[in-house]
């Protein structure tokens, strides 16, 4: 009989599993590949705030796995990061980070820091000894100003006025370098991140689609999903309709529906006159 | 400790193509984006050449073989024609190509080829090869990077594959064209190897090689 009080966990790690997966391994049952997307995020301060912009691609191999990406994702009202490397990881911790810093607001009453959600995220991602691959740029507003700072999987972290990450990466940071300076206008940050996009999305095989963008300042939050569309689709030239009959049928039976009536409406309808003179 | 070298000396450059033959054509087409890794290195390179007696040859893989491929064979062709006092039919190309390569059997070419062309009556043929050159005459064909996404379309656009009734479809050459446009603009959704453009070339008995180039997505 089973006990009625489980055993208090004693911590640590459990390895329970490691035989197992080791006896699978050598019978040929291989893991599942893990989802790791080609990316391009970017980020840059201006006067008044931060601007940050991602594309909206997600990849598995070389095919294209989702068109339409939101790769920003919340951690607060005053702060918002952007996600490259293995999605999940970016999906999941970014939420959990999420939860830690409203539960830290409602505790201390006040507005959290930038610098709080990077050391938080710092310190986990630093345990899981590079393990959890996500890449990841926090960006934010707080009493001290705006932030930006990327983080990497091993836990290191650089506060930056500007940056750039991802497969597009490189690309982007490029064209940012060229032409930042410090405090410009919303209009001339906004004009530099979709230009550094723009090279990223069209040049690196792994961006594409659309570019979405955030600004945000101490007053507002502003969203463009999407800022732009750098590729859409295009009207099909044929008619692909399947003739009827493409599928064979097999067989046919008709079945009575046993049915109880519960309760019987009449009612009249108007206009219904035009409907009835076709033909 | 004995250390150990790697040494690849092939790159997969990407390329998709098509070749479908009809009773009075052949339709061919290839995409003309040419990538390595990450980055685009053009955006306006066909994979089809028109070799020197009107057949066109259909090549992707690694480009460096691709282009010492068709230089070898624009030699051979050339011997062919000096020896015979003919030009090549589009078969004995294709008896050529799959011999060439064959005897690269152990360092082989990395390339996917076709070779499309008319047969003495004018009809379409199209012969495919595997890198080593096994060779397949064929009604039509899909090679390169995005094979896997359009060839399904192809077997049940050409060969009804999916209906109840499978067999040859009898299709116009302005059919073919806007299909090949549509299966290509489709591709290029879902692969990140396809875009920027589609050149596809229309090979008739009398009007030789018509040329139509059709934008795809640049991203």
């Amino acid at each position: 009989m089973s006990a009625i009080a489980l055993e208090q966990a004693t911590g640590g790690f459990n390895f329970d599993n490691c035989r197992r997966n080791e006896l699978l391994l050598s019978n040929g049952v291989l893991p599942g590949k893990i989802h790791k997307t080609g990316t391009t995020i970017a980020a840059l301060t201006y006067k008044d705030g931060v601007v940050i912009a991602a594309d909206t691609r997600c990849t598995a191999g070389t095919m294209i796995f989702d068109d339409n990406v939101l790769k920003i994702h919340r951690l607060s009202d005053n702060i918002y990061a952007l996600g490259a490397g293995t999605s999940a990881d970016c999906d999941f911790q970014t939420r959990m980070l999420e939860s830690q810093l409203e539960l830290l607001k409602l505790n201390q009453d006040r507005q959290v820091r930038v610098a709080t959600a990077v050391r938080k995220i710092q310190q986990h991602l630093f345990r899981y000894q590079g393990y959890l691959g996500a890449y990841l740029i926090i960006v934010g507003v707080d009493v001290t100003g705006s932030h930006i700072a990327t983080v990497h999987p091993h836990g290191s972290i650089a506060y930056l006025p500007f940056i750039a990450s991802g497969s597009g990466g490189y690309t982007s940071l490029s064209v940012i370098e060229d032409r930042f300076k410090p405090n410009m206008t919303e209009d001339e940050a906004k004009k530099l991140v979709r230009d550094a996009l723009y090279a990223s999305t069209t040049t690196d095989l792994y961006s594409g689609s659309k570019i979405n963008m955030f600004v945000l300042t101490k007053e507002k939050l502003d969203k463009f999903l999407p800022y732009e569309i750098v590729a859409a689709r295009t009207e099909k030239q044929n008619d692909y309709t399947l003739a009827k009959g493409t599928t064979e049928v097999l067989s046919t039976t008709v079945k009575k529906i046993e049915f109880d009536i519960v309760n019987e409406k009449v009612k009249t309808t108007s206009g219904g006159h035009e409907a009835m003179e076709l033909a | 400790m004995v250390k150990q070298h790697g040494w690849y000396p092939y790159e997969f450059q990407s390329g998709t193509t098509v070749a479908i033959a009809g009773d009075d054509y052949v339709v061919v087409a290839s995409d003309t984006r040419l990538t390595e890794n990450y980055s685009i290195l053009s955006r306006t390179h066909s994979n089809v050449y028109k070799m020197h007696n009107n057949s066109l040859l259909l090549s992707t893989g690694f480009l460096g073989d691709v282009l010492t491929l068709k230089k070898t064979l624009e030699g051979r062709i050339k011997s062919y024609e000096y020896t015979h006092n003919k030009p090549i039919s589009t078969p004995a190309l294709a008896q050529m190509i799959s011999i060439m390569m064959y005897g690269r059997r152990f360092f082989p070419y990395y390339t996917n080829t076709a070779v499309a062309g008319l047969d003495s009556e004018g009809k379409g043929c199209i012969f495919g090869f595997d890198p080593v050159g096994s060779m397949t005459p064929e009604r039509y064909t899909c090679e390169g990077s995005a094979m896997p996404l359009l060839l399904p379309i192809l077997d049940s656009y050409m060969l009804g594959k999916n209906s109840t009734k499978p067999g040859p479809v009898k299709r116009t050459k302005e059919e073919i064209v806007k299909m090949v446009k549509d299966i290509y603009m489709a591709g290029c959704e879902r692969h990140v190897e396809l875009g920027d453009g589609v050149v596809i070339h229309v090979l008739t008995k009398d009007k030789g090689i018509e040329t139509d180039v059709h934008a795809l997505r640049k991203d």
